[in-house]
């Protein structure tokens, strides 16, 4: 699917904007969205889709009034990448190239890196298999700790995709705060033991 | 012999063995999809060394598939030391185990090393336990794939996690002659355990054997799966035991008669076919289970249930053996070794 702003790249993420009592949902690509979301913040007025020229959702938020009202709420926020059969064949792994389509054909991760790649993806399928998407096991004092943050990331993503649901504002800032933490300061150096 | 054939603990021979296996990985080699033949090696060597510091598996044997012919591979298959996948795959692969042949590592099969525990009877913890103290000495020196929040990382998403899968072997006869497995495997199901046929599928497999497994990996701790699964099949063995009460209370000639016809023929048949083997060899198991035959043990039943399959037969007459001629080998074998344990 094409991105909803920019008309251009394939769009990998769901978006959501919350404009005072309205709410959109967008799928962007992942550049339209980090513009997106990196201007985003309570009571912020730097967004003006009316303004912006690449973007062109067929819906916009309509009431572009409503943006120059002073207090009222603005988010926007990252809730979720697309699923597998939206993004089709956007999703692969670039340490041992296995593509997202290859890796459902087969049933078998490629590498440990597929984890990480397919992330967003295999929670669903966990719980479908397991019923659990947890380790509830043995742990190991030694860990990869690149897969650990990517993980965590996305466990973070799925709590901020709540907290917009649940409509707590608050805690989606603070939550998104985290996500920009980890994200400006991950490196994808391969640590080995 | 393998240890796990000198039967269970249990007097009615119920649970045959007990099997715990671990699914590991090493975190910068692809696995089996994708990796090369290159890194094959380098797995296998990485692994040995690992292993050669465990003292579980000091004085262990190695044996590589391409140094393997197809019937040495199967006699491994036959003998649970290795899966069929391992046998019947490609490139550098192998399988380390040890004296007693209760431990073993698979290298290079689905996942880089798949650590096997088995032991006679209701044994899952100590399967558990010792291929876990295995894992613990290997991961000093093997670096894991492996993350807080999934666990073992495994080439199948139905192994993520703990990695482990327990599976119980049980001879079920009197839940198959009474018509009630359909019953408990559905059951199952329901528990997130699977129940199949060890020789052959369906709910009646030959030699009413079935392995009894946990399916998921993931969100429990492993003493929990290994718990919950012989909180189940303590339940089984009960079921089991009242479709044999039941079939001695409402039929008892016919399985006297039953038992004590399959005695006769494995004692005296001239062609034996697997299947029609396997088939009387449970019934007698049933017969010794019930307290009708008392000169036979489960651990003689066990190693006539792993020599008189066909590459077990074919490595002893060190040729390949046309079915016809497997068929009247085996039947040759098995009457010698009743004679045997009669007069012996």
């Amino acid at each position: 699917m094409i991105c909803e702003a920019c008309k251009e790249r394939e769009a990998s993420i769901l978006f959501t904007q919350i404009l005072g009592n309205e709410k959109q949902t967008l799928r962007l690509c992942s550049q339209c969205s980090d513009e997106y979301s990196g201007k985003s913040s309570e009571t912020s007025n730097q967004y003006k889709p009316e303004t912006d020229a690449k973007y062109k959702p067929d819906k916009p938020i309509k009431s572009p009034a409503s943006t120059k009202k002073v207090g009222v709420k603005k988010v926007n926020v990252v809730i979720g990448h697309l699923s597998s059969s939206e993004t089709a064949d956007i999703s692969e792994c670039k340490e041992c190239g296995m593509t997202y389509d290859e890796f459902r054909k087969i049933g078998r991760f490629g590498c440990t890196a597929c984890y990480r790649a397919f992330a967003p993806q295999l929670e669903r399928l966990f719980l479908r298999i397991h019923r659990a998407k947890r380790h509830g096991g043995k742990g190991l004092q030694d860990t990869n700790t690149d897969l650990h943050e990517d993980i965590k990331l996305e466990e973070l993503r799925q709590d901020l995709q709540q907290a917009v649901a649940d409509e707590a504002y608050e805690k989606a800032a603070t939550l998104r705060d985290k996500i920009a933490g980890l994200t400006g300061d991950s490196s994808d150096a391969d640590a080995t033991v | 012999m393998p240890i796990w054939q000198n039967g269970a603990d249990d007097e009615d021979g119920i649970v045959i063995s007990s099997r715990a296996r671990l699914a590991r990985n090493i975190r910068d080699k692809p696995f089996a999809t994708k990796i090369s033949e290159v890194e094959r090696d380098a797995v296998i060597e990485q692994v040995l060394a690992a292993a050669k510091s465990s003292s579980q598996m000091e004085n262990s044997t190695f044996y590589s598939m391409s140094t393997l012919d197809g019937n040495d591979r199967r006699v491994l298959v036959e003998r649970h030391l290795i899966s069929p996948a391992l046998a019947d795959g490609n490139g550098q692969r192998g399988v380390l185990f040890n004296e007693e042949e209760s431990l073993s590592v698979m290298i290079n099969e689905e996942d880089h090393l798949r650590l096997q525990a088995i032991f006679p009877g209701i044994s899952a913890s100590s399967a558990w336990r010792e291929v876990n103290a295995l894992d613990d000495e290997l991961s000093f020196s093997l670096p894991y794939s492996y993350s807080n929040e999934l666990g073992f990382l495994t080439a199948c998403p139905t192994n993520t996690g703990t990695g482990l899968r327990v599976s119980v072997f049980m001879h079920l006869p009197g839940l198959v002659l009474t018509e009630d497995m359909e019953r408990v495997v559905q059951g199952l199901s329901q528990l997130s355990l699977t129940v199949r046929g060890v020789y052959g599928e369906g709910s009646n497999p030959a030699g009413n054997l079935f392995q009894v497994s946990n399916q998921s990996t993931l969100g429990s701790s492993e003493e929990k799966i290994v718990e919950e699964l012989l909180r189940v099949v303590g339940q089984i063995v009960a079921y089991e035991r009242n479709a044999r009460e039941t079939l001695l209370e409402g039929a008892r000639s016919q399985t006297e008669d039953k038992v004590w016809r399959a005695y006769g023929l494995l004692s005296n048949a001239r062609v034996l076919s697997s299947q029609e083997f396997m088939n009387l060899l449970s019934a007698v198991r049933l017969g010794y289970g019930v307290g009708l035959i008392r000169d036979v043990t489960p651990k003689f039943l066990n190693q006539l249930m792993v020599i008189t399959q066909p590459s077990h037969m074919q490595a002893a007459a060190g040729r390949p053996l046309e079915a016809d001629e497997r068929d009247f080998r085996r039947a040759e074998m098995v009457r010698n070794k009743f004679s045997d344990s009669v007069t012996g």
